[in-house]
């Protein structure tokens, strides 16, 4: 049997191998700091909500020209954004409104005239996808002053329809503690250049006065239950 | 005798000596008369005990009582090694590592697949309601089902129609998770061998070619206008097809009613009955809360008279042998042998003869003697009945006696002949006649007539449309055996391919409900249509179809929809333009208006009632040795046409809240003379032939020297094969259904159909099965090792469960408030103001609370609820969001021995959304917070399942996904999900929302409207379904909504109020109207 006080004779407390060890403890540390600042420097940074995610669609359907050019209203094809929780993407019976009279020999539509032939439907690639846990509701936000360009961004001046925002829950409750500065009047809901050329304060004055009218605000401009439960849980969670 | 309170050491009745409130003062509940089969010291007997575990106080029970999920260490999933772990481990950190450094954080890529052309009014992501209608037995209810982007998940009751108002019950609303089922029959079968129809239909064809006078047709109850269409139409195409070759037979029919009915009208009639005209109420074995045809628009007339707020209640008497639905709703109940049930219709008869009530019929007055007096009714109940009786039609009311569809036909006689002297028919009681397309004089001679005709090989061919007949059968009538005798073919039509169709040389799959075309009756004779809500997933065809497949081609149309169209079209009876439109109002509708049957009051010619009550009289009944042994349909299968569905098999039976099985039950005092058990086997012999070992089930409140067996358990596995999955269900559990229960159909005879209670012989066997019971789940007690424990548990039942009898909330309206001690209550917290914006509260009314657990079923379909199995289920880990918990109560003013008939109480409990909910407390990531609304909200991506919220609900109405119970299921079962609700996953802890999801829907669509939200127009799936309206939902804050008036009442109170945790859900005091 070994000296327990063998160490101590020699004037130590740690074995050897222990400076080893806090080498591999230090480099551990400098390696942990760099995995830290990594994941931080990843996860807060847009990619990691996805804004910027712009996949090829089976038809290259530009909403710079359709909404852009030619001004066709969002709800001419996305008809159930002011009644229903979906927006919808629109039946390709929509497209071939316009399509079974113009571009009828376009290479680039032909998934639609297949479609249209077929009764098979054409597979878009979805964009905007929110976790399967929240419930966002189209009607709720669109018959209340929220326009469309505050989540999807200038749809209006895409080729190719990205995700502009974060769409991520911080995201969301920014605007659901301080609705104010993102309302606009209702008859602007689809208006994509409404507002560019007011000030914060101006839009903030709009918004509060719709905020009044909504019941969010009361008349001392104080915010009633109808503003708080908007950060309820249960509001987007089921 | 000392009340219960003096028992208490050292506490008066509300365990504050300070306080010196009155809270004891009132209904003092005494002890019943020294119990000798519990063992326990009389002294200690609660008067509210939840099961004979609890007042024995077995470990069983005490290990629910100290913990809400015992035995969760012995896990039963697959033991990982550590070196597997740290495999797993090391595996998913790599996985974290690569996906957070590549940036690949997308999630899988989605697909949009729009409409190529989308139907008018179709919006994608909402759901839509269709009018239509399931039929079972023969009397259709009316449903509104709602669709989901072409997927129907949810059944409730169609609002306007009369059969249902709105409401619905289990079954009805189990029928969708029916449509999903993997098992069902996907192709037509020629003994294994696959086929297509236009294989079938070449038999059809050979059929026709005979002329059809060697076909048998053998179909279940049906009332449709579509399928008669297609009789008359082949009385042409089958010209040697005679009315009698057409033959019914269902288990549970109506047969003895019909009997009854002509034995003293001379003509067969359906009886109905209009609660809203009877003060007092005797039921003679008839379930009519829950166990009949009509119960759901039944239990909604009952109740209306059950609040006080309407006026006077009414009075029920129930005079049964199993413990059911209606007989603990109440007032004054006898558990009597079967045969004792007509011996004691016999001497109300007597007692009211005696008081110049006169009776019409002849030879009553001789017949009537011969019945002995009824065992276990003490002398004076059945005077005092017979007094209150004739006191009420001197006084020109009305009262309503019922006899049950299963009792003999002789009693359906009796009781006719009743209600006509006492003067209640017309005022609450209506007759309508049968419709004359049953042509046999019972459906049990339609069966022996069919069997002869097969054995003595005039039958070529045989259809069966529907049913079950080689399963549910009675055993001598030789069917099953007989089958094979169709020298040419026997063809099954079927949902399932079921024990029939394994006989039968050819199977066709039947269109499910949803994906038909059709038309039906209800109760009262409204015609009630049908429409598929989905094109049939396998091809099926309804039976109409079937049937007209025999017609001559191009005679007749092919399709349901052509032949619904056309039958409806006759019904409707209008020119030809104006016709279209009307069945199109009645097909939207689900019903055409004002088609009910016309109700008659017959003339009574009983002339040969004695008879038949004379040979009654003679029968055999229960010896020391022998019992009577009673049948009746299950409350979840059924007669086993349900069996697959998991939803009704997790579903606890509303009286003995056993699941996933059935069990012979038996009194305490039988079980206690004969050695047994709950959970012991016994051998149940018949003289004549047949036998069967069941497991016994100690059921307080069933009569003593009776044993009742409930239908559709035992079922064989489906398809031939060795096992059998039931839809819905986890798939983790070996244990689903295989040989779930005992089949009660191999003891069935045919004596048994025309009288119940034939006496069995009993034999314990040396063996046991485990059933699994909920009904020790989830107390809401002390903990037992810091108290007293009854003595806590009394002091505390009070706090949660009250009741009162309409003499003393007369006497003293504050009378419930006196029932337990509300002290005065300071708050540890903050609270917050709920005084503006919405208050979400809901009431729920013991005195309407049946039990009938339509609610339960409901809520299932609703939030995606979990079906976990039978092993689980032992465990105390069921995921229903709302229980019944059913209480006895012993009986204090009869002095009876409270454990052989006690009182039943059911009192639903779901999360009670407490303000200061303790819940919330102690959750370390926030998962359960409030809402502004006052809602306890529950975050399923939060949590982390800690499971510290369950632990500190003081009302235990969290439930936890030990497993990752939604993934279980196929896909086909998962299209089921209510796409408004999250499905949860493994880990996470779950309860009742008071359905935020239909909250919010309604909050949004008003608002997008502009308009206030009305009272009644949100509606939570469990207060939708409820036949009583016993659950109320509404807003707090608006003092004219119906919730708010219920918080008011006098009869409100919270359960556990003394915790002060401010439950959103107060709940209305029992209210009982004996006899005084």
């Amino acid at each position: 049997m070994s000296d327990p006080n063998k160490f101590l004779q020699h004037g130590q407390i740690f074995p050897i191998w222990f400076d080893n060890l806090v080498k591999l403890l230090g480099a551990g540390a400098g390696l942990g700091g760099v995995y830290v600042a990594l994941i931080i420097y990843f996860g807060f940074s847009p990619k990691a909500t996805d804004a910027g995610y712009a996949p090829r669609q089976p038809v290259p359907y530009s909403h710079a020209l359709h909404v852009g050019k030619l001004g066709l209203d969002c709800r001419y094809c996305h008809t159930g954004v002011e009644t229903t929780a979906h927006a919808a993407v629109p039946p390709t019976q929509t497209c071939m409104n316009c399509h079974s009279m113009v571009g009828k020999e376009s290479v680039a539509l032909a998934p639609i005239f297949k479609s249209y032939a077929s009764g098979l439907p054409v597979e878009w690639l979805r964009v905007h996808d929110l976790p399967d846990y929240s419930y966002f509701n189209h009607s709720a936000h669109v018959t209340r002053g929220v326009s469309c360009v505050e989540c999807h961004g200038r749809i209006d001046q895409m080729e190719v329809v990205e995700q502009a925002k974060p769409l991520s829950m911080g995201w969301c409750l920014e605007c659901h503690r301080d609705p104010a500065p993102r309302l606009r009047p209702q008859s602007e809901i689809t208006n994509f250049d409404w507002g560019v050329d007011l000030s914060d304060g101006e839009r903030r004055e709009i918004g509060r006065a719709i905020m009044r009218k909504n019941g969010l605000l009361d008349a001392q401009d104080n915010p009633t239950v109808r503003l708080k439960v908007m950060t309820s849980c249960s509001t987007c969670h089921r | 005798m000392p009340s219960l309170d003096e028992s208490v050491p050292k506490n008066n009745a509300c365990g504050s000596p300070a306080c010196g409130c009155t809270a004891a003062s009132l209904a003092t509940p005494t002890t019943p008369a020294a119990s000798t089969n519990t063992g326990i010291a009389p002294a200690l007997t609660p008067d509210f005990w939840r099961s004979l575990d609890e007042v024995d106080g077995t470990p069983e029970f005490r290990q629910f009582l100290n913990g809400e999920f015992p035995f969760h260490t012995e896990e039963s999933l697959e033991r990982d090694s550590r070196r597997h772990f740290l495999k797993l481990m090391g595996a998913s950190m790599a996985m974290a590592g690569a996906v957070s450094m590549s940036g690949c954080l997308r999630w899988p890529e989605q697909k949009l697949l729009p409409y190529t052309s989308r139907p008018l009014g179709r919006l994608p992501g909402d759901s839509t309601e269709y009018a239509t209608h399931i039929e079972i037995g023969g009397v259709a209810a009316g449903l509104l089902v709602t669709s989901y982007d072409g997927r129907p998940i949810k059944i409730e009751g169609n609002p306007e129609h009369p059969a249902n108002l709105g409401s619905s019950s289990s079954l009805q609303q189990a029928t969708v998770l029916g449509l999903y089922d993997p098992a069902r029959s996907q192709a037509v079968l020629n003994g294994v061998s696959k086929k297509s129809w236009t294989d079938a239909a070449k038999v059809f064809d050979a059929i026709r070619a005979t002329g059809g006078g060697t076909l048998r047709v053998l179909s279940e109850a049906s009332s449709s206008e579509s399928v008669a269409a297609v009789r008359r139409q082949l009385a042409t195409d089958l010209p040697k097809f005679k009315p009698e070759q057409w033959h019914v037979y269902e288990p549970l029919g109506g047969d003895n009613e019909h009997t009854g009915t002509r034995l003293v009208f001379g003509k067969s009639y359906r009886t109905h009955l209009r609660f809203a005209n009877a003060d007092v109420v005797v039921s003679f074995g008839d379930d009519f809360l829950l166990g009949h045809p009509n119960a759901v628009r039944y239990a909604r007339d009952f109740a209306a008279r059950r609040r006080p707020a309407n006026g006077d209640l009414n009075r029920l008497y129930a005079i049964e042998s199993r413990y059911t639905v209606t007989g603990s709703m109440a007032d004054r109940r006898f558990a009597v042998k079967p045969s004792d049930i007509v011996a004691f219709a016999a001497q109300l008869a007597q007692e009211l003869a005696k008081r110049g009530v006169a009776l019409s019929g002849i030879g009553l007055a001789a017949a009537l003697p011969q019945f002995k007096m009824p065992s276990g009714v003490e002398s004076g109940a059945i005077a005092a009945l017979a007094d209150e009786l004739k006191k009420l039609r001197d006084a020109g009311k009305s009262s309503v006696l019922t006899a049950g569809a299963d009792q003999p036909a002789a009693l359906h006689g009796l009781v006719a002949v009743l209600n006509a002297a006492l003067g209640n028919v017309g005022k609450s009681v209506g007759y309508s006649a049968v419709p004359s397309e049953i042509t046999h004089a019972s459906q049990v001679e339609s069966l022996r007539q069919l069997t002869e005709s097969l054995t003595s090989g005039q039958v070529e061919y045989l259809l069966i449309l529907g049913g079950n007949p080689v399963y549910n059968a009675p055993i001598d009538s030789g069917f099953a055996a007989a089958i094979g005798k169709a020298t040419r073919a026997s063809i099954h039509l079927s949902d399932y391919v079921d024990e029939t169709s394994q006989k039968t040389t050819w199977h066709l799959p039947r269109a499910h409900a949803l994906e038909s075309w059709g038309d039906a009756r209800s109760w009262d004779g409204t015609l009630t249509s049908q429409q598929p809500l989905i094109a049939p997933l396998y091809d099926g065809k309804t039976p109409a179809e079937v049937l007209a497949m025999l017609a001559a081609p191009d005679a007749f149309p092919r399709t349901a929809y052509e032949i619904a169209r056309k039958a409806l079209l006759a019904r409707v009876g209008a020119d030809a333009a104006a016709g279209e439109n009307a069945v199109n109002k009645l097909i939207h509708d689900g019903f055409l208006a004002g088609s009910a049957w016309p109700q008659e009051s017959p003339a009574l010619k009983a002339d040969a009632l004695h008879e038949s009550l004379a040979n009654l009289a003679a029968r055999g009944a229960a010896t020391s040795e022998r019992v009577e042994l009673s049948f009746g349909a299950d409350y979840r299968v059924y007669d086993g046409r349900f069996s697959n569905l998991g939803w009704l098999q997790e579903l606890p039976d509303p009286m003995t809240k056993i699941t996933w099985d059935n069990a012979l039950q038996m009194s305490p005092a039988d079980a206690q003379r004969r050695g047994l058990k709950t959970g012991s086997m016994v051998r149940v012999r018949r003289t004549e032939g047949g036998e069967l070992d069941v497991a016994v089930f100690v059921m307080p409140g069933q009569a003593q020297g009776a044993v009742t067996l409930t239908h559709g358990y035992g079922r064989a596995p489906l398809g031939g094969g060795a096992h059998r999955r039931v839809a819905g269900a986890v798939s983790y559990n070996a244990d689903l259904a295989i040989g779930a229960g005992f089949n009660s159909f191999a003891l069935l005879r045919t004596n048994d159909l025309t009288t119940p209670g034939q006496t069995v012989e009993l034999q314990s066997l040396d063996a046991t099965h485990a059933l699994v019971t909920t009904q020790n789940h989830h107390p809401i007690d002390a903990d037992d090792s810091l108290y007293a424990p009854q003595a806590e548990t009394m002091r505390r039942m009070k706090q949660h469960l009250r009741t009162v009898t309409q003499a003393q909330l007369k006497a003293d309206p504050q009378a419930v408030r006196k029932l337990a001690h509300e002290p005065k209550l300071f708050s540890l917290w903050n609270e917050k103001d709920y005084s503006t914006g919405n208050k979400w509260g809901m009431s729920i009314d013991l005195s309407a609370c049946t039990g009938c657990s339509a609610c339960v079923t409901a809520c299932q379909a609703e939030n995606n609820i979990a079906v976990v199995g039978k092993s689980e289920v032992a465990r105390g880990r069921e995921m229903h969001w709302i229980r019944i918990d059913r209480y006895f109560g012993t009986r204090k003013e009869d002095g009876v021995n409270g454990y052989d008939n006690p009182d039943v109480l059911h009192q639903p409990v779901t999360c009670q959304q407490c303000e200061n909910a303790p819940c919330e407390q102690v959750c370390p990531v926030a998962a359960t917070v409030h809402s502004e609304e006052g809602l306890n909200d529950m975050t399923y991506n939060r949590c982390i399942g800690t499971r510290y919220c369950s632990n500190n609900c003081p009302y235990k109405v969290r439930r936890f996904n030990y497993f990752n119970n939604s993934k279980s299921p196929t896909l086909q079962e998962q299209m089921v999900y209510n796409p408004e609700v999250t499905v949860r996953a493994r880990g996470v802890m779950e309860k009742c929302t008071f359905c935020v999801q239909r909250i919010n829907k309604v909050k949004i669509k008003t608002k997008n409207a502009g308009v206030a939200i009305n009272d009644g127009q949100i509606t939570p799936a469990c207060a939708q379904a409820c036949p009583t309206q016993a659950i109320v939902f509404g807003d707090l804050n608006d003092p004219t909504s119906r919730v708010a008036k219920n918080h008011a009442d006098a009869r409100a109170y919270a359960m556990l109020s003394d915790l002060n945790v401010k439950p959103r859900n107060l709940f209305l005091a029992k209210v009982k109207n004996p006899n005084a």
